[in-house]
């Protein structure tokens, strides 16, 4: 359940490959990173497997059921969430409207004109809870603009993890943030792991190996290695390509 | 309200206000008034004074229309020293901004607020027509000093509603069979696609062919804006016809004109229009693209009468500027307003009285004789056929013809 | 935390519910105390309140400006006079308002439907485009097809409804009687409209302004959404058009020209968007203004713009949005 597989995909920008006949498989439960420097292709990967890019060409299948064109939202509903790179919230709202607004989705009552009492309590309730496991309540009705860039980023999974995604893309998650938060970030993803299949971006090498059941590695659009964390270390593909130095695989 | 009735009775007396100022001063007066009636309700003192209510656009394109109807009205009311059937005379202008639904807003204010006896004005037949339901569900008058829409003389007609102006049928009607026995026998037609502008066209067209002639095509371009008249000259230049008719008004009369000299049509095919297209609001910008243009219309400049001489003259000298038609109607309509009033000794609650006047009128205006027909409740009057000559250097509508006295025929019958 | 916000929501309802009260009593009783001409004014800012409301739900609540409302406003108004008038385009439908406003929803509805599964596919300024595109072609229809809408005369002879159920019948044709069909009218509107805002529905349209892309991600079917926001917004402006044609006993092209959706543009940034209450001052302040300063001033509309461009430089939320931010500030 919850496979995510991805056959000969090429994404072309202009004329520059940024993926070239990417095949890959997603079939164990877990945290799948992918890595790779920067421009490898990793951002686009996440964005051609959420519906935000349609490929040039190849298919991405979720459960054998094609998924390659469908539009974000349809994705969505099937269980694909992602966050993104550089924060996407809805700014002029406070942190439990974020949230609110991503459970009346999941409730699927997003459209109804008519909301009785317990219906509304129930997601007050929820929500708070998230807010409670991301620990972002103290922040509850703090317009998320005033947040601090870590707390953004951590909302930023929360309202994905809100809509109880079988599939969670994260986009570099750690970047850009606090030592601390970073720590509370790895115990979060670790804890969503236990549920939701988790494909990550990151560039962090504390990060990868901490959390990581499977690694992909990206280079110029093409995967040039792929493996447990261990099997990467001693890949002497990558070894030869990286010289060893971990801190030129990131980006 | 004693303020305000001293406000205007200085205002009207003193020619050196502007209208921008009495407009200014007979609002403030109005919105006084107007809280006043907010507070109390009950507080209508019965000093005896005639007040009459002016919708006239102010503002927009069709300002200096207003405005040439305001200055011809003041001309009359100066000459009556401002006092009918014994009373004080007042006026309170209201702007239309040429809008339907912001003359409906005026209407009702000059007429519930400020208990006009009558209301006069009224450039535009959209704003006409949108009017003419709430002035005939309220049984109260309107004078209508340009507005033409046939319509209003004929199957909305109603018995509170009378044009001192014209109806868009009557000068281009007489025109047709003058232009078949006269220019030519073919004709091509150009006009903006509106109301207006098939009114026009149908009159002409109907005489016209019932004459003998024959009307090659019938162009209508888009309204309000016509854009770059070049495709439509270009159409008419493929033709090749004998003639054109057409009818324009306003910054579309300057460009059309102007372009047909630019594509050196006007030597060669000759030009009969509607004399709004060439009236004297437009002829200076037209400039000598319009010389040698032939009109209809129920007035000219030059027009050789004692009533239009001394008016013409009085104009002159108050504003510094020619008399327009639209400065004519508003003469006459502030004569035929007052001799009303006068008639049912300022009773304008005597509708019958008011009607009855009406239906007789009768004097000569500087258009000549002058009457209103009790059946399209709009004038009887002379129809002259014109020509933009130059004289001593100046451009001018210099009358060719005079096609005699017309009637409204007050249904679709004759186009 | 949780147990105070939910208090400070209900303490919101209870206020909102006196407020709606006090102003439904006020509207009542004002007819008794004002003359004929304040009714009227009141009748056309309460239209005019209707159709500005209409377009804060596009504008101020799922952030599409259209500048083509006043096509829905125009429609309503023509449907009503081809239902509906003495003229002699009128296909003499009904004159009871049970029968006549359901037709106008559905066609005005439709309508909408549409053009807005065309133009809600455009952003910005391209959707603002767009809208104004089918609003001047429909302006353009209005004045052309004059066999069937009569050209640039408009239609005259409009007829005010009755309500007819069985035998019982209420006629609204007086002035009094139309002022009371409007107001019921117009606080349905705001109840209703005010319960669609509040709703689930209210913050879908509230996501998709402040984050279109995010709420895609959540796996909101957005150009779904914001294509029922335009048929919403479509609908309240044709039943205002169709209620100022009843009280004018006449419509015309000008009901569908861009400068009617420039009014209520204005009107909706002027009192404030997303508020719905600020279109509603917005509307009073724009039908009064020219009424009690037009004479006064043929300037009014230069201030005006003043006024606006002060408005949208330095209050962006209109008198609504920048009065409840000095009432909070202060309250901090
Ligand atoms: N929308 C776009 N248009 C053009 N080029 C793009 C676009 N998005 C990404 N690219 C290019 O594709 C390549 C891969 O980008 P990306 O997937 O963002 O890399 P990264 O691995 O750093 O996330 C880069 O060379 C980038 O410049
Ligand atoms: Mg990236």
């Amino acid at each position: 359940m919850n496979n995510i597989q991805i056959k000969k995909l090429s994404m072309c920008f202009g004329n520059m490959f940024a993926l070239e006949k990417v095949s890959l498989n997603i079939d164990t439960n877990g945290i799948h990173t992918i890595i790779g420097p920067n421009g490898a292709g990793k951002s686009t990967l996440l964005k051609l497997i959420s519906g935000h890019l349609i490929p040039s060409s190849g298919s991405i299948y979720l459960d054998s059921k094609e998924i390659t064109n469908l539009p974000i939202y349809t994705r969505a509903k099937l269980g694909i969430s992602c966050t993104y790179q550089h924060t996407n919230l809805f700014d002029d709202m406070t942190t439990i409207e974020n949230i609110k607004i991503a459970l009346q989705q999941q409730y699927d009552i997003g459209y109804k004109i008519t909301q009785n009492k317990l219906s509304k309590l129930l997601i007050l309730d929820q929500a708070t809870q998230i807010l409670r496991r991301f620990n972002l309540d103290d922040y509850m009705c703090q317009n998320t603009n005033t947040l601090s860039y870590g707390h953004q980023k951590i909302l930023e999974i929360a309202i994905s993890f809100a809509t109880k995604p079988l599939v969670l893309l994260l986009d570099e998650p750690t970047s850009g943030i606090s030592l601390t938060n970073t720590k509370e970030m790895i115990n979060l993803i670790k804890q969503i792991s236990k549920t939701t299949r988790v494909i990550l971006v990151e560039h962090d090498m504390d990060v990868i190996f901490n959390l990581a059941d499977t690694i992909t590695v990206l280079n110029h659009g093409k995967i040039i290695g792929q493996g447990t964390p261990s099997e990467i270390q001693k890949n002497p593909t990558i070894q030869s390509y990286y010289l060893g130095h971990y801190d030129n695989i990131i980006t | 309200m004693t303020t305000k009735s001293k406000l205007y009775k200085t205002l009207l007396y003193d020619k050196q206000f502007s209208r921008r100022e009495v407009i200014k001063l007979s609002g403030a007066g109005a919105a006084i008034y107007g809280l006043n009636s907010l507070l109390s309700s009950c507080n209508t003192s019965q000093i005896p004074q005639t007040t009459i209510g002016l919708l006239l656009p102010f503002s927009g394109i069709y300002a200096s229309l207003g405005e040439s109807i305001y200055n011809g009205m003041r001309i009359y009311f100066d000459e009556i020293q401002n006092k009918v059937a014994g009373n004080n005379l007042f006026i309170i202008a209201e702007d239309t901004e040429m809008k339907p639904d912001v003359a409906q807003q005026k209407a009702r204010k000059l007429i519930e607020q400020d208990n006009v006896d009558l209301v006069t004005g009224i450039v535009s037949t959209g704003v006409l027509y949108g009017l003419r339901d709430y002035f005939h569900n309220n049984k109260k008058f309107l004078i209508c000093s340009n507005a033409g829409g046939n319509k209003i003389s004929r199957e909305m007609k109603s018995p509170y509603i009378w044009r001192s102006s014209f109806s868009n049928w009557q000068p281009n009607w007489p025109l047709g069979i003058w232009a078949y026995e006269n220019v030519a026998t073919k004709v091509f037609v150009s006009a903006p696609d509106y109301g207006a502008g098939h009114n026009m066209v149908d009159a002409f067209s109907n005489s016209f062919q019932s004459a003998g002639g024959k009307i090659i095509n019938k162009q209508f371009t888009p309204f309000p804006s016509m854009g770059d008249p070049a495709p439509y000259i270009t159409e008419i230049q493929q033709s090749r016809p004998q003639m054109v008719y057409c009818f324009y008004s306003g910054s579309s009369a300057v460009s059309f004109i102007n372009a047909y000299h630019d594509f050196g049509l006007s030597n060669d095919i000759p030009i009969v229009c509607s004399g709004f297209t060439v009236e004297e609001d437009v002829l200076p910008a037209q400039g000598s693209a319009a010389l040698g243009i032939k009109s209809g219309l129920h007035w000219a400049l030059s027009l050789d009468n004692p009533a239009n001489i001394n008016f013409v003259k009085k104009y002159k000298n108050l504003y510094d500027h020619n008399a327009n038609v639209f400065a004519v109607q508003g003469y006459d309509t502030a004569k035929i307003i007052a001799e009303m009033i006068n008639e049912v000794q300022g009773d304008s609650d005597n509708t019958n009285g008011m009607i009855n006047y009406l239906k007789q009128v009768n004097f000569e205006s500087p258009r000549g004789s002058f009457g209103l027909d009790a059946n399209s409740q709009n004038p009887t009057q002379n129809i002259y056929v014109r020509e933009v000559k130059e004289i001593n250097g100046n451009l001018q509508n210099v009358v060719i013809e005079n096609l005699g006295s017309f009637t409204d025929p007050g249904n679709n019958s004759l186009g | 935390m949780n147990l105070k916000q939910h208090s400070i929501e209900k303490n919101i309802l209870s206020n909102k519910i006196i407020l709606l009260s006090i102003s439904i009593t006020i509207m009542l009783v004002l007819p008794t105390v004002s003359n004929n001409y304040i009714i009227s004014l009141l009748i056309e800012i309460l239209i005019f309140s209707i159709f500005a409301m209409s377009l804060d739900i596009l504008i101020g609540y799922t952030g599409l400006p259209s500048l083509g409302h006043s096509a829905f406003f125009g429609l309503g108004s023509y449907i009503i006079a081809f239902l509906n008038s003495t003229n002699a385009i009128a296909l003499n439908v009904s004159q009871n308002i049970l029968i006549t406003l359901p037709i106008v929803i559905l066609a005005t509805g439709i309508m909408s439907f549409v053009i807005g599964i065309i133009a809600i596919r455009a952003k910005g300024i391209y959707f603002l485009m767009i809208t104004l595109a089918f609003a001047q072609m429909l302006y353009s229809i209005s004045i052309r097809w004059s066999s069937v809408t009569g050209g640039s005369d408009g239609i005259t002879g409009i007829l005010r409804p009755n309500l007819v159920i069985g035998s019982w019948m209420l006629q609204f044709d007086s002035r009094i009687s139309f002022y009371y069909l409007v107001v019921a009218i117009f606080f349905i509107t705001i109840i209703l409209l005010n319960q669609i805002v509040n709703s689930p529905f209210g913050n879908t349209l509230q996501g998709i302004k402040s984050n279109q892309q995010r709420m895609l991600s959540l796996g909101y079917n957005v150009n779904w959404y914001k294509t029922a926001s335009f048929v919403i917004s479509g609908v309240v402006a044709g039943i205002s058009g169709m209620l100022l044609a009843q009280f004018y006993w006449f419509t015309s092209p000008e009901n569908i020209y861009w400068t009617m959706s420039g009014q209520a543009l204005i009107m909706v940034v002027l009192g404030g968007n997303a508020t719905l209450i600020g279109p509603i001052i917005g509307a009073t302040l724009m039908r009064l203004l020219p009424n009690v300063t037009s004479s006064i001033t043929i300037y009014w509309q230069s201030y005006m713009g003043l006024i606006l461009i002060a408005v949208v430089l330095y209050a962006r939320n209109g008198i609504v949005g920048t009065i409840s931010k000095i009432i909070s500030k202060n309250h901090e």
